[in-house]
């Protein structure tokens, strides 16, 4: 009997192997079908559960009072445009209560497709980052990898990694700027491995709000200066800008203006205990400030309800597209077996067996969902790969 | 020995065949000849087992068939019985050792083992087949189909071939090579070999011929 089975697997085998293509196109319609729904289930799990982890683990966020969602996005996940209207006031304002640690991020800058975030290093201690190569950024152009930007960048410490250009146009602009690379950060499995980590200070710098220059009190650079009144010197754009902090230019680098009006992204808070963040967000509620303090896991439920809801109805689409594939299946099975009804009475004829039909039918339909359900499983880890990528670009929006 | 006593096979009332007597002797060969629908591919059938007689019995090496159950009836069809067909009816799907072959993996109490494998590739090689195995049949001619479907019905080494107008699709030179290639095959297994025809100049080579018209209802 085993033998009967094993002979009718290899014709069935033969024959599905012989129509290759149709065999092909079938197993991947059907395969399609599962493996869609199945990766798309999984993926949104996975995603929710990285989303609602991070937000969990962020008690309270202060930013600008637009879209609480491009502020979690932003300061969460490094994966959103910073909104604009927070300064570094507002850490200030934060600290004055004396309720919470205060820390602030600025976003907004890449090197070579990572981002570059800004922020002190009570960051490291509070996501409870660990160094798995050098040291922490402790002067003006240094910065940590995170492991993965690391690994996909083939860069270690002791390397340097440059800036993108925003706007190489504008002769005005930020230059580009040279980081050097004093640690790398042991794999934490959040987003902070895809974050290039520099002081606040360095992040102005590479956006041009702090700059290093060629002396102008030097006898050498006396024709670039425009203008001169006591200690202000106004030159022309002939003036040498350093793209690169090293140690003997490091004394040049310098901030116009006020601390509290650079700009920030967001400002992480973290209360002391429960009362206090009842207090601060009671506060900050009243406040008439531009500024909010919001719990990103409010914000995060949000989105999740509004992907759980389009997943539903990507789900229910799936299921009538399924069942009318399985239909044509059925279909191309039932048309195979008429135009096969004289291979049948030959083989009748020949002395088969009674159940010879009903077997190699039978065994056809098994390989066939054999092979659906390897192609499902592999199209479905194919599209786990690719979906949270898919699904992180419509977030950037 | 195939014996026919007071046979009548037909559909509904009317029937198609009525033999009272007939008798075909082991290893023998015989052509059956007769106009079209006369029942020759009938009684190619009832010898077969895939048709059964209304009455009578047809006992072949002294089974009576009709008695057989159906599941009986296969099994001596897969060992006793070797088919040629006038359309070949190979399979599109496999390749010319599997055809050969494919008698093996379809009945029930034959199997593939390494000694069938051996004596399918020597009768593929006696039949000039041996370099054509991993063909499938639509990459060969005419002739060498013919030949596959010969391999095929030799195979389980059969005690009767029927063959079903097997030269009809054929030019004359390959019905005689095919013809003759059946004929030496069928005695030196000495087996029983019946073959319908329309082909007359085909007929002197066989021990007998027996005219289906003879017997109709």
């Amino acid at each position: 009997m085993a033998g009967n089975v094993g002979q009718s697997f290899y014709i069935a085998w033969r024959y599905l192997a012989f129509h290759k293509w149709r065999t092909a196109i079938l197993v991947l319609s059907l395969s399609l079908i599962v493996a869609l729904p199945l990766a798309v289930d999984r993926t949104i799990d996975r995603i929710s559960w990285t989303l609602k982890s991070r937000a969990k683990d962020t008690p309270l966020l202060l930013g600008p009072r637009e879209s609480s969602l491009d502020l979690v996005l932003s300061a969460l996940y490094f994966i959103k445009s910073s909104p604009a209207g927070l300064t570094y006031a507002a850490v200030d304002a934060v600290e004055r209560t004396q309720l919470a640690r205060a820390i602030p991020l600025r976003l907004g800058v890449e090197a070579r497709g990572y981002p570059v975030v800004g922020t002190d290093l009570d960051y490291i201690d509070f996501r409870q980052l660990k160094l798995a190569q050098g040291r922490l950024p402790a002067l003006l152009g240094d910065c940590v990898l995170g492991a993965t930007a690391a690994r996909q960048l083939r860069l270690a410490a002791g390397d340097t990694i440059t800036t993108n250009s925003k706007d190489f146009l504008n002769i005005a602009g930020a230059y580009p700027m040279r980081l050097n690379i004093v640690g790398v950060l042991a794999s934490s499995h959040t987003p902070d491995d895809d974050g290039i980590f520099v002081d606040l200070k360095t992040m102005w710098v590479a956006e041009g709000i702090g700059h290093g220059h060629q002396d102008l009190t030097q006898d050498a650079s006396q024709s670039l200066i425009l203008k001169q009144s006591g200690r202000s010197i106004a030159a022309n754009a002939a003036v040498m800008e350093y793209q690169e902090v090293t140690p003997d230019n490091l004394s040049s680098y310098h901030f116009h203006g006020d601390q509290g009006s650079y700009p920030l992204t967001a400002v992480i808070v973290a209360p002391t205990d429960q009362r206090a963040a009842t207090i601060l967000r009671g506060r900050f509620m009243e406040s008439d400030a531009s500024y909010r303090l919001l719990l990103p896991s409010d914000a995060i439920d949000k989105l999740l309800n509004t992907v759980f809801r389009l997943n539903r109805l990507f789900q229910s689409a799936i299921l009538v597209t399924g069942l009318a594939t399985v239909g044509i299946a059925i279909l191309v099975f039932v048309l195979s077996a008429e135009m096969r009804r004289s291979e049948m009475a030959t083989l009748h004829m020949m002395g088969s067996r009674r159940t010879i039909a009903f077997e190699l039918y039978g065994a056809e339909a098994l390989i066939i969902l054999g092979l659906c359900l390897v192609a499902a499983f592999t199209l479905a880890a194919g599209f786990e790969k690719i979906l949270p990528w898919i699904f992180y670009r419509l977030l950037e929006g | 020995m195939i014996g026919f006593d007071q046979v009548v096979f037909g559909y509904g009332a009317s029937p198609l065949l009525r033999i009272p007597s007939l008798t075909i002797e082991a290893g023998r060969s015989m052509a059956i000849i007769g106009p079209s629908g006369a029942g020759k591919t009938t009684l190619l059938s009832l010898i077969a087992g895939i048709l059964t007689p209304q009455s009578g019995a047809l006992s072949i090496f002294g089974t009576n068939i009709g008695a057989l159950s159906d599941v009986e009836r296969r099994r001596f069809r897969s060992r006793t019985i070797g088919f040629v067909f006038q359309d070949f009816r190979l399979m599109p799907y496999l390749t010319v050792f599997d055809n050969i072959l494919h008698p093996y993996r379809i009945a029930d109490q034959l199997t593939v083992c390494e000694g069938t494998r051996q004596s399918a590739q020597a009768l593929a090689g006696s039949l000039g087949l041996g370099d054509k195995l991993g063909r499938y049949p639509e990459a060969l001619s005419q002739g060498e189909r013919q030949r596959v479907a010969i391999a095929r019905a030799l195979v389980t080494e059969p005690k009767i071939i029927l063959a079903d107008e097997p030269t009809g699709n054929l030019d004359m030179r390959t019905k005689r090579v095919c013809l003759d290639l059946l004929l030496e095959k069928a005695r030196a297994r000495q087996a029983t070999f019946l073959m319908v025809t329309h082909d007359a100049g085909l007929l002197e080579q066989f021990d007998r011929v027996v005219d289906i018209s003879d017997y109709g209802g």
